[in-house]
């Protein structure tokens, strides 16, 4: 195949790159790290170092033993994104094993990057939530006390410290403030599309508020919204280019999809948390949902149009 | 303003120079020597009207339509015949008339006129008028539809980055422009049609000229349309000025609609005129030295164009690097391997690009491609279907409906030579329809 830029028109490129969208992720996601680091201190560190750094050479390594070229920055963005959703007392071990997993089971045996079904990062999650459950219990306070993750107790937090992040969770859920600031560059550089978080956190507030309370039409949207990865993954977990469908409608159907699901995980599953196993689902999905939601081409399905012959 | 049509892409100026040239006037030059061929549109080639050896006058047709709907081509300087002998042209080597300018400009005696449906038509088959925009369809074909054609346009959007050429002709020949458009819209045989002159808002002299000129004409309005690429497709233009949506497989006259370039309509006045079509104006922009528009006779060597500007830019030549040569603009334009091709009737630039090498890299499905395709399709769906061989796939995703104007390929992150593919695929779904309808009868 022809790789010149002068074999065909046009001859002009934008010049926005995968590195640069990918650049684009890691400012975003600077807050959220620098407060991971702020209340979390040297555990927060080792765990993103470990995430990080083991995505990153298995990329490498897959791409060298692949023969293929591209190393575009996609992989960090993945051991961020699993260091961020994974609670800071997690075992660095099975962290390693999960990051490992994330990049070359999940991601380069399906083809490399734009070819993998599930999101890497939630699925290396997902992986450490069945395997070794026990390395997720601990989550901890900021000051190091153990305890359950608010999720069990909603209500029991003080509003406040809900928003600025002085709460039990994984690293990168803790403060809203800073997710939001991310997510607010993300949409202001064109990189995701508003309709992705707001209708995922629509979804799951009106869902939350159904059925969420001791009796229909109780539930406190507010202290659910603010409270585990939903805020997080809606910004930054299911804006993920690869594995949500590409249409408009499809983008509204995924993410609506994801919210009701974290909401009934949340609210009757086995787990405190629900946006991994909910995004998991619904990149299973995606596919179906983008080919039954592809836009009326221009001239088709109007009187008079020719049909395509299949 | 109007509504617009789906997707498209707004080029920063930084990357669309239009600046080069859109404050300059339009210079003449005609070169000592023509290389006219005599096929310049899809179709046959054009038969020899003369001889090695023979004197010939500016205006006087060189070739005959070797086929009913075949349109002559014209000499636009007066000159001896050195040579009628195969030359590289923009359709491969096709057999040429080579002429030696006098640089007397005698004329040729001019074309008769009679000012009714049919007399107009004749006219402009007799002055071989085809669409300058880029298609190259023979004019008189298009006006002679037994449609009853309600709207015509004459698109003067001129969206395309570099290019400024029908910018300066509707700012100098604005007059020219709707006297040439009102006698199109004579040809339809409705004397109640409207006529727009579509221009985009961002050439504001043109619409100020425009605007002037179309005053005193009847059934005349300016379009102002908002600067967005490609407002000029005929489909977008369509969309974006009437509302209607053309269906596939049909033509614009189907809906009752005309569209025309203004240099098109510009040909046609100086056809009123008894002046066959033998010269345009071509933007010579990018890296030479003195970016220009500049009217030449058909026939024009590019190598003699560049020459006329002064060559490649101090810059280019300093950096040592060959730059990349396009006939047209840079979206939809023609890499040009060699520059001893000539200027036809629908060269609308000589381009000198800075040249580029993209790694083309796994598709990452950000979906731009698909949200800027004015047809809605789904680029990267279909470039993964030419991939894997699957023409059924194509004919789904419904690739027949490309326009091939490059906004895919402008915006992928991955430098994925997308419009490439789409337009390959597109030919192939078209055939497919064009069997199956066979078929069906």
């Amino acid at each position: 195949m022809p790789n010149k830029l002068s074999a065909s028109p046009p001859y002009l490129w934008r010049g926005r790159s995968t590195e640069a969208i990918m650049g684009d992720v890691l400012i975003a996601l600077t807050p959220a790290l620098i407060a991971a680091l702020w209340y979390f201190h040297l555990r927060a560190l080792w765990l993103l170092l470990t995430t990080t750094a083991v995505c990153a050479v298995t990329e490498a390594v897959c791409l060298f033993v692949r023969r293929q070229r591209g190393f575009d920055g996609s992989a960090v963005v993945t051991g961020l994104l699993l260091g961020l959703s994974l609670p800071a007392g997690t075992n660095l071990w099975a962290a390693a094993i999960a990051s490992f997993f994330a990049v070359a089971v999940v991601k380069q045996a399906f083809g490399g990057i734009g070819h993998n079904l599930l999101n890497p990062a939630m699925a290396g999650r997902a992986l450490l939530m069945v395997a070794w459950p026990q390395t997720l219990g601990g989550y901890t306070l900021p000051d190091a006390v153990s305890s359950a993750t608010p999720l069990s107790h909603i209500g029991g937090e003080n509003f406040w410290n809900m928003l600025v992040g002085y709460k039990s969770g994984s690293l990168g859920e803790t403060s809203a403030v800073l997710i939001l600031l991310g997510g607010a560059y993300l949409y202001l550089r064109g990189t995701i599309r508003l309709r992705v978080p707001v209708t995922c956190l629509a979804a799951f507030a009106v869902f939350i508020w159904l059925f969420g309370g001791p009796t229909f039409l109780t539930g406190d949207p507010t202290s659910h919204l603010l409270s585990g990865s939903i805020l997080f993954g809606a910004f930054f977990i299911i804006t993920d280019y690869v594995t949500k469908p590409t249409t408009p409608w499809g983008e509204i159907l995924f993410a609506a999809g994801v919210g009701i699901l974290t909401a009934v995980l949340r609210l009757w599953g086995p787990y405190p948390e629900g946006v991994c196993f909910a995004v998991l689902l619904m990149n299973l999905a995606a596919p179906l949902i983008e080919y039954l939601t592809r836009r009326r081409v221009y001239g088709t399905g109007i009187p008079g149009a020719a049909r395509a012959a299949v | 303003m109007k509504q617009g049509f789906s997707g498209g892409i707004s080029i920063p100026p930084a990357q669309e120079n239009k600046q080069m040239t859109s404050g300059l006037p339009v210079e003449g030059f005609a070169p000592d020597t023509l290389v006219i061929p005599l096929k310049q549109s899809p179709g046959a080639a054009c038969l020899p009207a003369v001889k090695a050896g023979d004197a010939v006058l500016a205006g006087q047709a060189v070739g005959t339509p070797a086929e009913e709907n075949g349109v002559p081509v014209h000499c636009g300087v007066s000159g001896t015949v050195l040579a009628v002998e195969d030359r590289p042209g923009p359709f491969g080597d096709a057999l040429s008339v080579v002429v030696v300018n006098d640089h007397r400009q005698t004329p040729a005696p001019p074309l008769t006129v009679s000012r009714n449906r049919q007399g107009l038509l004749m006219l402009m088959r007799q002055a071989g008028l085809i669409g300058m925009g880029g298609a190259g369809f023979p004019t008189f074909i298009k006006y002679q539809t037994e449609r009853h054609i309600t709207d015509l346009l004459i698109n003067g959007s001129e969206c395309e980055p570099y290019l400024t050429c029908d910018d300066r002709l509707m700012t100098f020949e604005a007059a020219r422009v709707a006297s040439g458009a009102a006698a199109l819209a004579e040809a339809t045989g409705n004397e109640q049609i409207r006529i727009h002159l579509c221009v985009e808002a961002n050439k504001n002299e043109a619409v100020t000229r425009m605007k002037e000129a179309a005053r005193s004409l009847r059934n005349m309005a300016v379009e102002v349309l908002p600067h967005r690429y490609p407002q000029g497709g005929e489909r977008q233009l369509i969309r974006a000025v009437l509302g209607r949506e053309i269906p596939a497989g049909r033509l614009p006259a189907d809906a009752g609609v005309l569209v025309s370039n203004v240099a098109t309509a510009a040909a046609m006045a100086d056809a009123l005129d008894g002046v066959p079509l033998t010269h345009r104006i071509v933007t010579v922009s990018g890296a030479v030295a003195r970016p220009a528009n500049i009217r030449v006779p058909v026939g024009t060597l590019f190598a003699d164009l560049l020459t006329h500007c002064g060559g490649l830019s101090a810059e280019a030549r300093a950096s040592g690097v060959k730059p990349l040569f396009v006939a047209g603009g840079p979206m939809t334009g023609k890499a040009l391997d060699n520059l001893q091709l000539p200027v036809i009737k629908t060269s609308s630039g000589l381009l000198a690009l800075p040249e580029r090498d993209i790694d083309e890299r796994n598709c990452i499905r950000c979906g731009g491609c698909a949200r800027v395709c004015p047809s809605r399709l789904m680029p990267f769906a279909i470039d993964a279907a030419v991939i894997a061989g699957e023409a059924e796939t194509c004919a789904d995703y419904r690739a027949d409906q490309c326009i091939a104007c490059g906004c895919c390929s402008w915006i992928c992150p991955a430098g994925r030579r997308l419009a490439t593919r789409v337009s390959m695929a597109r030919l192939g779904v078209r055939a497919r329809l064009r069997r199956d309808a066979a078929h069906a009868k």
